[in-house]
């Protein structure tokens, strides 16, 4: 979790208003096939092609290249000065979801995001205003062991099953250091501190977890034994919903992101999994990671981290701008996060900071919000880049997307337009329209209100109107 | 006891049936009569009876699970519907009321309800957060660390045990036309079980069934101390209680078959009420107003396997027909959302909000047409005449109005089981009905009487005419109020101003009172004077009509029972 003061809400023209369209139907279904044609479309994986095409049917990528043949009855967007690029995959999320931590124990691994998952959080479309077309959404830091994560698609109308992406190996939240030791939060007068209060009280939590884990692991692998040895008396253990997921991990059926921050904590969490014969998959910040990226390397676990976001507190004062690109020439697979509803939306200027301050190539900068996020939670094989066979989560910008000139044209997830910078000032209108419509029906607009209501919607996106139309209204999100 | 007829208007032979906190009451005042030696016999000696058998002719019957019968007769025997329709057989012992102008219609049955629930007492225990709602961790109450402590958890509590059938809320909503309601415990995530109780009496007689449903609510207790702390321990902790119940049962079953070389089984008072309800398929209410919460209650229930009932449901419009494939039965809350009161008028309200408030009262339409198994609750408000005005807004909203009544009659008894024995005007029925003067959904309709188990309650009119008195009522009447046991007298020594207010004392054989309030207008006069007895203060009305220096009229006590009687000027022969 990252302090509030990095989360002041940018009042960008194009997601201030809280355009809240959860409830209306996703874009319907894209029947006849889609071609994007002449744009510079950036594959991620079989390099940029100049002048190309890509191809959707029945929300898959069907053909990419520079020579793709318009199908009768497609849809052809014109791609001319356009830039398409696989949709971008936060790798560290928490929005859409209704509860973030169960801080009250120091394993949580039995609470799921899945079931607190909240499709009417803007954030979902807001950031798919920013190319965002899949986010691991992730439990908090409070706990040692947290809990499940899941990874939603941003298909924004959808309810909570709809957003969540299936088939994915599932994952769970760890966190090393200062939250989950929480000994610096100022506790409650009267009520016992929970356990742990220091780094080597949440090794201790962890460690004892899975020899926990290990004895229930034991107990099942004895009644399945049992069973299969016609034992028709044996009863099944008592299901622990707790260390249910710990066995996954054990098992390698769950993948690991822990929440860290420090060079020993780091290392202290991969000798711990060693102990029990599991790797962590992802370190999720790891802002001293650069300084062993070869021990994260050989141990088999990835990296998830911040472009240049430090210093909000002791533990997160050893970062460098170098980080991602030091790991990744280390040989790490790297991502870029957001952690955070604001820049979400521009992640591919994130990614960008890494050409800046560790010359990565155009490629591997843009594999660090693509390819690398999507590899870390095991869907590589499904999206992360353009190739035939994936699904279509494409973006459009309207300039060279590794720039602070670019902006988002389109978003599609698996072929369905989520965002599109004209239809969303027809929503606007839309919205401004029905909202009107239910004041009325409630008796309750006055028409000066109303048609002041119009004019905020009906302002073009990147207007200063609007802003100021806001602030007019006490509006300011 | 000989046929007695009897017109409404004026007068009426109500009297309560005898509860055991009422029996001192009734004892002194003797406000009943005798009865059939049949139904005494069913009670203790000193326990006196109302009249067991009542005919209400000539009323217009909606009988909710048929058509409507525009003129003709309810007879009630010992507490159940005898027979229902035109032409029936009156039993010579009827207490025969005239409906003419009147509509009958079944008893209103709230969905779910805490009329007359107390606070579970602190000492039941349920676990850190547990019975009695939530306080603070830490004062006076331990820490949950996780499932095995069953936080908030108090499936044993039944609302039939927390029943205070003194409470004024009953009478309240008696008065109202409700003669039923699922009642539900309080606080805590398992909030215990649900009970169906009909609105008068003591316990016992209340009580229709029990267990009628367990109730789970989705509040975390904790915080960020005490588990669980968020919505999502709360689910969590849920699926792990019912695992934990299943495994309970295959456990001890397996132990009882051979304990020997086993472990024995831990006792865990929360869980054998948890695989009773998954057993017997008790209905399990879960709560969800929004579309999320709505489908996360849906899921829980088939998650662990329960027969879910949604409690809330005001976005249920959006989702009617998924909600009618899923096969759950939906409470629908009647606390339409508003606008906050203290909104700043310049902010924004979300779509979704405005959705909402905008498209809630359609809910119950939506459902309907679906096919979706649903009712009403009152959902916190205040009063009958609340609930009447937001049904309206469902009606206005496009709900049918037969769809509207079966909402709050055969709706919940058909969610909650019950459909066998209430919810609708039919013999073998409990005796459970209201009598109105107009539609029972009109706001300006007037509930006449209320019958529950048979037995009668009849709001005695305290609106003051304007029409000035004919007759002088001044001057010593002795009162004469027939009971099984004797005749109580009271004598009566009024004063009645020129315009027809009505002052003096009540004197018997217990002491003298004073009249508090009392008019007379045209030949009618009502008085009302203040009595204490056996440590309770309550109100006496009497009243009636003059007619030839005879008052006639009904006397109500505390609006718990009524009865008879007769006035004459002393001297004046009995």
């Amino acid at each position: 979790m990252r302090p509030t003061a990095r989360r002041t809400a940018i009042a960008s023209s194009v997601l201030g208003v809280g355009l809240l369209l959860a409830g209306t139907a996703p874009t319907t279904a894209q029947e006849a096939p889609i071609v994007i044609q002449n744009a510079t479309v950036m594959t991620v994986t079989g390099g940029t092609i100049e002048n190309g095409s890509v191809l959707i049917r029945d929300g898959k990528i069907a053909a990419v290249g520079s020579d793709v043949n318009v199908p009768g009855g497609a849809t052809v967007i014109d791609g001319t000065g356009k830039y398409v690029i696989p949709g971008i995959i936060d790798a560290h999320s928490h929005l859409a979801a209704d509860a973030i931590n169960e801080g009250s124990v120091a394993v949580s691994s039995m609470v799921r995001i899945q079931d607190v998952i909240d499709p009417t959080d803007i954030n979902i479309y807001r950031s798919a205003a920013g190319g965002v077309t899949i986010s691991h959404v992730m439990h908090g830091s409070a706990n040692p062991i947290g809990g499940q994560n899941a990874v939603i698609k941003h298909r924004w109308g959808a309810d909570a099953e709809g957003l969540l992406m299936r088939d994915v190996v599932p994952t769970i939240k760890f966190a090393l250091g200062e939250n989950p030791k929480r000994s610096n939060f100022g506790g409650i007068p009267g009520i016992p501190e929970r356990y742990p209060a220091t780094r080597m009280g949440v090794v201790d939590v962890i460690r004892m977890a899975f020899l926990e884990a290990q004895q229930y692991q034991a107990k099942w692998q004895d009644y399945e034994r049992r069973v299969a040895e016609g034992d028709r008396k044996a009863i099944p253990p008592a299901r622990d919903l707790k260390l249910e997921p710990l066995v996954e991990i054990m098992e390698g059926r769950r993948i690991v992101h822990a929440h860290c921050y420090r060079a020993d904590e780091i290392l202290q969490l991969m000798r711990l999994a060693e102990e029990f014969d599991f790797r962590i998959g992802v370190f999720q910040h790891v802002l001293e990671g650069y300084r062993v990226a070869d021990e994260i390397r050989e141990h088999g676990a990835m990296a998830s981290t911040f472009s240049d976001w430090w210093a909000y507190k002791m533990e997160a004062y050893e970062a460098i701008p170098h980080n991602a690109a030091i790991m990744t020439q280390r040989g790490v697979v790297v991502s870029i996060n957001s952690d955070s509803p604001e820049e979400v939306r521009h992640l591919n200027q994130e990614a960008a900071k890494t050409m800046k301050w560790g010359g990565l190539s155009e490629d591997e900068a843009l594999r660090l919000i693509t390819l690398n996020p999507a590899i870390q939670l095991r869907i590589e094989d499904r999206v992360g880049s353009i190739e035939v066979g994936k699904d279509a989560d494409l973006v459009i910008y309207d300039n060279y997307p590794l720039s602070s000139y670019a902006k988002v044209r389109t978003t599609f997830v698996d072929g369905e337009i989520v965002f599109d910078v004209e239809r969303d000032a027809e929503m606007r209108q839309q919205m401004a329209a029905e909202k009107e419509g239910l004041r009325r029906q409630l008796g309750e607009a006055s028409e000066e209100e109303a048609a002041e209501e119009g004019d905020v919607a009906a302002t073009e996106p990147g207007q200063t109107g609007r802003s100021a139309a806001l602030e007019r209204k006490g509006g300011s999100r | 006891m000989a046929r007695n007829r009897l017109s409404p208007a004026k007068k009426s032979a109500s009297r309560a049936r005898c509860t055991r906190r009422t029996v001192a009451v009734l004892a002194v005042l003797s406000a009943v009569a005798s009865l059939p030696e049949s139904i005494v016999a069913q009670r203790p000696s000193d326990t006196p009876n109302p009249p067991a058998f009542y005919a209400i002719q000539n009323v217009r019957i909606v009988p909710v699970s048929g058509s409507v019968i525009e003129d003709g007769t309810v007879v009630i025997a010992k507490g159940l519907i005898e027979s229902v329709g035109v032409g029936v057989p009156i039993p010579p012992e009827a207490w025969v009321i005239d409906g003419s102008g009147l509509t009958v219609y079944p008893g209103l049955f709230d969905g779910m309800s805490s009329v007359g629930v107390r606070a579970p007492d602190e000492e039941d225990g349920g676990g850190p957060g547990g019975a009695g709602g939530f306080s603070f961790p830490g004062q006076g109450q331990d820490i949950a660390e996780g499932p095995e402590d069953r936080p908030a958890t108090t499936p044993w509590t039944n609302a039939a045990d927390l029943l205070d059938p003194e409470s004024d809320a009953i009478e309240r909503w008696r008065k109202g036309g409700f003669t039923s309601a699922v009642i539900v415990p309080d606080g805590g995530i398992v909030t215990g079980q649900a009970a169906i109780v009909n609105l008068a009496g003591d316990e016992r007689e209340m009580v229709v069934k029990t267990p009628a449903a367990l109730r789970i609510t989705m509040d975390s207790p904790g915080g960020f101390r005490s588990f669980p702390g968020s919505l999502f321990g709360v689910i969590s902790y849920v699926k792990q209680l019912y695992a934990d119940a299943e495994h309970q049962a295959r456990y001890a079953a397996a132990y009882e078959a051979n304990p020997s070389g086993r472990e024995r089984p831990r006792y865990d008072r929360a869980l054998e009420p948890i695989q009773r309800s998954i057993q017997e398929g008790w209905p399990t209410i879960l709560p969800g107003v929004e579309k999320r919460e709505i489908r996360r209650a849906v899921k829980l229930g088939a998650d662990v396997g329960a027969r879910t009932v949604v409690a809330g449901a005001h976005d249920a419009y959006a989702i009617a027909d998924e909600l009618a494939a899923s096969g759950v039965s939906v409470l629908v809350s009647l606390d339409w959302p508003e606008r906050g009161r203290d909104v700043d008028p310049e902010s924004q309200e979300a779509l979704e909000s405005l959705r909402r408030r905008a498209n809630a009262p359609t809910t119950p339409a939506r459902l309907h047409e679906a096919g979706v198994t649903w009712a009403f609750y009152s959902a916190g408000l205040a009063s009958p005449r609340e609930v009447i005005r937001k049904v309206n807004t469902a009606i206005e909203n496009g709900l049918p109005r037969e769809a509207a009544l079966r909402a709050m009659t055969l709706g919940p008894a058909e969610i909650f089981g019950v459909a066998d024995r209430m919810g609708s005007i039919a013999p073998g029925k409990i005796a459970n009905l209201v009598v109105t003067d107009g539609d029972l959904l009109d706001e300006d309709t007037k509930v006449k009487m209320v019958f529950v188990d048979g037995q009668k309650f009849e709001e005695l009119e305290a609106e003051r005419p304007s029409e000035p008195p004919t007759v002088d009522v001044s001057g010593r009447w002795l009162l004469t109020i027939p009971t099984p046991q004797r005749t109580q007298e009271v004598t009566a020594d009024l004063e009645m101003a020129e315009d027809g207010t009505l002052s003096g004392t009540l004197t018997s054989d217990r002491g003298e009172s004073t009249i508090t309030e009392g008019w007379v207008s045209g030949d009618s006069f009502r008085f009302v004077a203040s009595t204490s007895m056996g440590g309770r203060t309550f109100e006496v009305t009497y009243m009636g009509t003059i007619e030839r220096e005879e008052l006639r009229g009904t006397v109500s006590f505390g609006g718990r029972f009524s009865t008879d009687f007769t006035g004459e000027r002393p001297g004046g022969g009995v």
